[in-house]
């Protein structure tokens, strides 16, 4: 312990932090040396990400300065600044390490100040020991060497097969959005084993992973595979990583062992029935933190996480909840990042579930469905999953069928609704008939159907944490419109991610020739079975 | 050779017709078992044939009546095949002869029945676009020309009442209470000759057959342009505007060539249907436009090539390489955008068009693997019926029973009819080194 000597990351904004630093220099006032600076230019410019990222590289601590409240440079950076920093704090807090940030406010005129608030951290930071991430044993990087050749994928992925029919061209919603992408043009690109070529022109990463070529193909080329494995073969930065790579980082932290979660159970409620033991388990996935990531778009999914207990208490299911869940590592998978670290993930979570002894494990984000059901094998071996996996929306459907959920009258008026099939529910894992078994049974809503559902459904623009740019906002509004030309008042998501990329659309403010947003809400599945079975406090809807 | 010698043909399409005239022409007495009321096969169907454009009926027509005709040809419709024993040059052939509820012998073809038959549904000749009654001809040229009555759609077994065919009948040929009947014959050689069924895309939703009104097949399209089809030839629209629609879009290899539906195989007829049926759209109409969008322009055989050049020099059919991603319908006017890539450019364009015709692929027909059973031969992954070895390329599985037509693999009518006349030599080779066998004139009831 005596010989710990934290390191910390202090982000200091240009404008008051950072000369205050200067005037500390000058002022030859002393501070400890295990502080590194990095100039911003406004604290507002700090985002989430940045500091989860410190983390993970093994910052014991992170401290962010700016200028005092009502003399940012830029009027109200720093407003954003206590945002953000609320928002990490409130994800750190899941990781027990809220107490390795802070955020101070030091004027240029403060060189006294500066050198204070230094000390303080760093004694405090020493107080708490290291960040466990120092000791870090996996990674999600994959750190020089290559995995596999674009040759091998060629053949294992069936892209030989391409017929150059140009079906997934005139299919895929980006090429759609007229940029210059086409799934068929990295085929051949990869046919003709051009991976500068495709590196190049980074086409590889503008593909949402929709599924919708892969699944129209007359040629059985599985794209979907041939862009997971070949952003692999390409080793990725995190530059296409949204929201600053933030969740790719927690899925970096998660991966090590040594990472508790002390707080990874605060969304659990009083009046809520959980377990630690038990025949059915709940996988959260990132639900009970990637919410304050979204604070700043006012998007708030996280409410699916206690509709879902209360439908399945209602059921008389007391689901297995674990304080040792972690991220399911789905979105390494899409982003190239074939380090050692998804490997442990899915090692610790198949390691920690049959520790509580489920037989069923049931997720809400199709994403982990997914990543459980054909990644984990993949790393694990065939064998490895013994335990059923179904997705919520299967689960309520058989629970209905069971007569188990008592839904109450119909009313004359039913409310007009219509359902998103996410990619990873619908086309990855093939499932579309339990959503529907589930609405169906709603008294109260008429499911309205889009021209493009099931299989055949759009994308909601965003998957895996990547690439969330204007094309995605106009699949998400083009979507949406698709649902309001349905005839839907409602449009129901059966996946927080899908729900949350919406939102975060519906939510963005627009300018004076904006046109207008599609009148639709957005309602997450758990949540309407959760009102309709008067679950939720308030109403019936 | 002796002249008791016989052969069962299954299939009365055109390959039959060849084969069965062959035999016959060389004095084989021949059974041929046809299953619907009516022989004539697809060919029947077809509004002109590729590469001259000749008028199907018209050639079919002949060859449909000389081998009903024929004196040493049998043709049994409205029956099947229900067991075969035996082997080569003496097989024992169980045939069901359905209960047509009407006298061959005494229907004298006048269709006053059908006029006041109530009962209406739709017809399987018209590809479901038109309708037909209860007792029918499957279409005008029908052979034989007696009626039929579908007992699952007739009035009468499922109360007991109407009767209003036989109040009508003239000749007293309608009689509801009709068996079925098992005839068997011997034969030295069997000859099969289903041909295939058409694939309807309702799973391929992207392009929204079934859903889509104006999105059609080809054989639907051929009734449609047909004189004597469900539209009477004019080119109609199925939307409720019944319009006339001057833009037509093809798309090639629907569900054909397509690993994901099972089918990697290619059809062989429609790059050269699709180009006829965009010819007839342009001589029915002048200002009609069309597009095709191909895979791969597969026309391989002799004038093929010349003819799909004609089709975009003298027809201004617009070939474009691809298929489309999607069709949407515009729910106004209901007609109808293609996305397709365009090559040169790159770019997706959108092709707004008032009709679109699916070159859905052939398959085999949906009985097949019956058939198969019933006749101790192998089918190929697909379940067409399938050679020993390529250099037996009419022989099955099983000696002495042979195959013509589309029911082995993909083919053209000229290659159909070759293959009629191969299997007649195979089948004489057969009876002629297997001479115990024939005994044809001997029919026993059961
Ligand atoms: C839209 C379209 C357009 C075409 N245009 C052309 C063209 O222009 N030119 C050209 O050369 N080719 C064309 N073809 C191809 C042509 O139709 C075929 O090559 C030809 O019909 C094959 O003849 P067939 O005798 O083998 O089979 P079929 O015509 O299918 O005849 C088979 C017969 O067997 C009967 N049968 C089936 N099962 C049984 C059973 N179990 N027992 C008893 N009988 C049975 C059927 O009822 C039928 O009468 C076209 C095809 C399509 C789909
Ligand atoms: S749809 Fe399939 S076969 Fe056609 S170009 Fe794309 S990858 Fe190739
Ligand atoms: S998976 Fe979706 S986004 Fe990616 S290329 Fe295919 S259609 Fe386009
Ligand atoms: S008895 Fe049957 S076939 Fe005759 S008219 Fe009535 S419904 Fe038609």
């Amino acid at each position: 312990m005596t010989t710990f000597e934290p390191e910390i990351v202090a982000l200091c904004c240009n404008w008051c932090s950072y000369a205050g630093a200067d005037l500390a220099g000058v002022s030859r006032i002393q501070y400890p040396p295990n502080v590194r600076i990095l100039r911003v230019m406004c604290s507002g410019r700090v985002e989430v990400g940045h500091i989860i990222r410190a983390l993970e590289m093994g910052a014991d601590g992170v401290l962010v300065t700016g200028c005092h409240p009502g003399d940012c440079h830029y009027i109200s950076g720093n407003e954003q600044a206590e945002k953000a920093i609320a928002a990490t704090k409130e994800i750190l807090t899941v990781l027990g390490m809220e107490d390795r940030l802070s955020l101070e406010w030091i004027s240029a005129a403060e060189g006294q100040r500066f050198g204070q608030v230094m000390t303080d951290f760093v004694e405090r930071i020493r107080a708490l020991g290291p960040n466990p991430m120092k000791e870090a044993k996996v990674s999600r990087g994959n750190p020089g060497d290559v995995p596999g050749r674009l040759e091998d994928l060629v053949d294992r992925t069936g892209v030989m097969y391409c017929l150059e029919c140009g079906k997934c061209e005139a299919t895929c919603p980006i090429t759609r959005m007229e940029i210059a992408y086409s799934p068929m043009l990295i085929v051949e690109e990869a046919l003709r084993d051009l991976p500068e070529e495709l590196e190049a022109d980074k086409g590889l990463w503008n593909c949402i992973t929709c599924g919708l070529c892969s699944h129209r193909c007359p040629s059985g080329v599985d794209f979907l595979e041939f862009v997971r494995q070949a952003r692999e073969v390409e080793t990725s930065s995190c530059d296409r990583c949204a929201h600053g790579g933030v969740f790719h980082a927690l899925a970096g932290i998660m991966a090590n062992e040594a990472v508790s979660q002390p707080g990874r159970l605060d969304w659990v409620e009083d009046g809520m029935e959980v377990a630690e033991k038990g025949e059915l388990l709940y996988f959260t996935g990132c639900l009970p933190y990637f919410e304050p990531v979204l604070w700043d778009v006012d998007v708030h999914p996280a409410g699916a996480l206690g509709s879902t207990v209360r439908v399945m208490n209602h059921a008389g299911i007391v689901p297995v909840v674990m304080a040792d869940e972690r991220c399911c590592g789905h979105d390494l998978v899409w982003s190239g990042q074939s380090g050692t670290a998804f490997a442990e993930l899915a090692r610790l979570n198949v390691e920690a579930i049959k520790a509580t002894g489920a037989r069923r494990v049931v997720f809400t984000c199709p994403e982990g469905l997914r990543t459980f059901a054909k990644d984990y094998p993949r790393v694990l071996g065939e064998d490895a999953i013994d335990f059923e996996l179904l997705h919520i929306t299967q689960l309520f459907a058989e629970l209905i069928e069971e007569g188990r959920l008592e839904l109450p009258e119909g009313t004359d008026e039913a409310v007009p609704l219509t359902i998103q099939d996410p990619c990873r529910l619908g086309r990855h894992m093939g499932i579309v008939d339990a959503p529907r078994k589930v609405l169906d049974s709603l008294p109260g809503y008429e499911l309205r159907e889009m021209e493009h559902h099931g299989l055949n459904a759009h994308c909601c623009g965003t998957s895996s944490w990547l690439n969330c740019g204007t094309f995605s906002k106009r699949i998400q509004v083009e979507r949406m419109t698709q649902a309001e030309d349905a005839g839907a008042d409602l449009l129901v998501t059966a996946c927080p991610k899908c729900f949350s990329h919406f939102n975060c659309t519906l939510n963005e403010p627009g300018s004076d020739d904006t046109p207008p947003k599609p009148a639709v809400e957005i309602v997450d599945i758990s949540v309407l079975l959760s009102k309709t079975l008067g679950l939720e406090g308030g109403g019936d809807r | 050779m002796t002249k008791d010698e016989s052969v069962l043909i299954i299939g009365g399409g055109i390959a039959g017709f060849q084969a069965a005239l062959d035999l016959a022409a060389a004095g084989v007495q021949v059974h041929m078992v046809e299953k619907s009321p009516s022989i004539g096969g697809r060919m029947a169907q077809l509004d002109k044939t590729f590469p001259t454009n000749d008028c199907s009926i018209c050639i079919l027509a002949p060859k449909m009546i000389e081998t009903y005709g024929h004196k040493n040809i049998n043709v049994r419709t409205y029956a099947e095949v229900q067991k075969v024993s035996g082997s080569i040059g003496d097989f024992q052939v169980e045939i069901l002869q359905k209960a047509r509820f009407v006298y061959e012998d005494k229907c004298t073809g006048c269709g006053a029945c059908m006029e006041k038959c109530p009962k209406k549904v739709s017809s399987e000749y018209e590809m479901g676009l038109a309708d037909r009654r209860a007792i029918y001809f499957p279409f005008a040229q029908a052979v034989p020309r007696v009626a039929t009555i579908d007992k699952d759609a007739c009035i009468h077994f499922k109360t007991g009442k109407c009767l209003l065919c036989v109040k009508e009948c003239q000749a007293g040929a309608i009689d509801h209470k009709m068996e079925d009947e098992v005839i068997t014959v011997n034969v030295g050689a069997i000859i099969v000759a289903t041909g295939f069924d058409v694939y309807l895309p309702y799973e391929m939703e992207e392009y929204g057959y079934g859903r889509y009104e104006n999105v059609v097949t080809a054989m639907e399209f051929e009734r449609i342009i047909n004189a004597a089809g469900p539209t009477h030839g004019h080119m109609q629209r199925l939307s409720e505007d019944k319009g006339r629609p001057k833009r037509l879009a093809f798309i090639q290899c629907v569900g054909a060539r397509d690993v994901r539906h099972d089918r990697p195989y290619c059809s062989a007829v429609c790059c050269m249907h699709s180009t006829k049926e965009a010819m007839l759209a342009r001589e029915h109409h002048s200002d009609t436009d069309s597009w095709i969008f191909y895979t791969d322009m597969r026309a391989f055989g002799k004038g093929f090539w010349e003819y799909i050049e004609r089709g975009e020099r003298d027809y201004g059919i617009n070939y474009i390489r691809g298929k489309p991603g999607e069709i949407i319908e515009d729910p106004e006017t209901k007609d109808l955008i293609l996305y397709y890539t365009d090559r040169e450019t790159r770019e997706v364009r959108a092709l707004e068009v008032e009709m679109v015709i699916l070159a859905t692929a052939l398959i085999p027909r949906a009985d097949a693997p019956e058939v198969a059973q019933i006749l101790g031969i192998e089918m190929d992954e697909y379940n067409f019926f399938k050679a020993p070895n390529v250099m037996m390329s009419t022989d099955t599985t099983r000696e002495g029973v042979y195959m013509a037509g589309y029911c082995q693999k993909p083919m053209d009518i000229p290659d159909a009819v070759a293959q009629g006349s191969a299997t007649a030599a195979r089948a004489m080779e057969a009876m002629a080194q297997n001479p115990k066998g024939g005994t044809s004139q001997k029919e026993v009831t059961a």
